[in-house]
């Protein structure tokens, strides 16, 4: 097969201003970048609040299943299992599956009546985490 | 590493010289990279990005060449890595094959000004950019761009018998189609 020459051509001056280009890219690409500090970022608050509300949620839900009685994780146990192979549960079901005592130790544990420092007492960080304070 | 490569990235590795020195370079290879990324890209706007993209790789990363390849291979296969980069990205923007991206690059050679070519020309792309990716490579850099086997193998990655087979099939391929039309 015969050698051909490119049948491409550059626009005129081309090679003689394509090295400047560069440069300047270069000089673009070489600039320190900005540091920002954290706190001037304001994802980093959002994050800073979800896991303050992550935090909270985890001390409350400990503390209310700490008052549970050893019938209601025992039932609690056996629902999740359920539940995880039987996703269509109607309220017969649910009363197959709890005894009157667990029912009333749910709604002991989970009576949504409960005042700000009921909840403020229960969650008393200093008793339940010493190692934090 | 070759003498004079050496002398080129000890000059690039001097903070005094290497300003002087790369723009040396760039004055030594911008012709044959740009004729080079033409045969791959087609358009003159696409080329000028990639060849800057290129360079600023090149400078930035002049420190990890290891004179395994001479200097001028490892530019090239830079060079080549960016514009292949570049199609797949462009044609994954447009949602297209990249064949059919490089499709529509040659049919818009037509109407180039950058183009002094005629529509054999245009013709010859169109077929060799239904080869696959490695014939095209080892096809556009042996019949356009004069390259020897070794410099081929050393920029594609590939063993020389191999280069030579695919270079084989690629011509065979061409010639038969154009024949056909």
């Amino acid at each position: 097969m015969e050698q051909r020459k490119s049948p491409f051509i550059p626009p005129t001056g081309y090679f003689d201003e394509v090295e400047d280009r560069v440069w300047t890219k270069l000089k673009k690409s070489n600039l320190p970048t900005r540091v920002l500090p954290w706190y001037a970022n304001k994802d980093s608050w959002y994050a800073a609040a979800a896991v303050l509300v992550l935090f909270f949620g985890i001390v409350m839900t400990t503390q209310f299943s700490t008052s549970s009685t050893a019938v209601v994780t025992n039932e609690s146990s056996v629902l999740t299992e359920y539940l995880l192979y039987n996703v269509e549960m109607d309220s017969y079901d649910w009363g197959e599956q709890l005894d009157q005592q667990s029912i009333e130790n749910i709604q002991l544990n989970f009576t949504p009546g409960i005042s700000f420092d009921e909840v403020q007492h229960r969650v008393n960080l200093e008793e339940m985490y010493p190692e934090l304070h | 590493m070759n003498t004079n490569d050496k002398e080129i990235i000890d000059r690039l590795s001097n903070p005094k010289t290497q300003n002087v020195a790369f723009g040396e370079l760039m004055r030594d290879t911008k012709h044959s990279l740009y004729y080079h990324l033409r045969t791959l890209l087609y358009s003159h706007e696409d080329v000028d990005d990639v060849l800057q993209a290129t360079y600023v790789k090149i400078y930035q990363n002049i420190h990890s060449f290891k004179g395994e390849s001479s200097l001028k291979t490892w530019i090239y296969r830079i060079a080549t890595n960016e514009a292949l980069l570049w199609i797949r990205k462009n044609a994954r923007l447009q949602q297209l094959d990249s064949e059919v991206y490089q499709l529509d690059k040659v049919n818009q050679l037509s109407s180039d000004p950058y183009f002094d070519g005629d529509q054999a020309q245009i013709m010859l792309f169109k077929v060799i950019e239904k080869l696959p990716e490695k014939q095209q490579l080892v096809f556009k850099m042996r019949y356009f761009q004069d390259m020897s086997y070794e410099e081929i193998a050393e920029i594609t990655g590939t063993s020389i018998g191999a280069l030579k087979s695919s270079y084989h099939i690629a011509t065979k391929k061409i010639e038969d189609f154009l024949q056909t039309y």
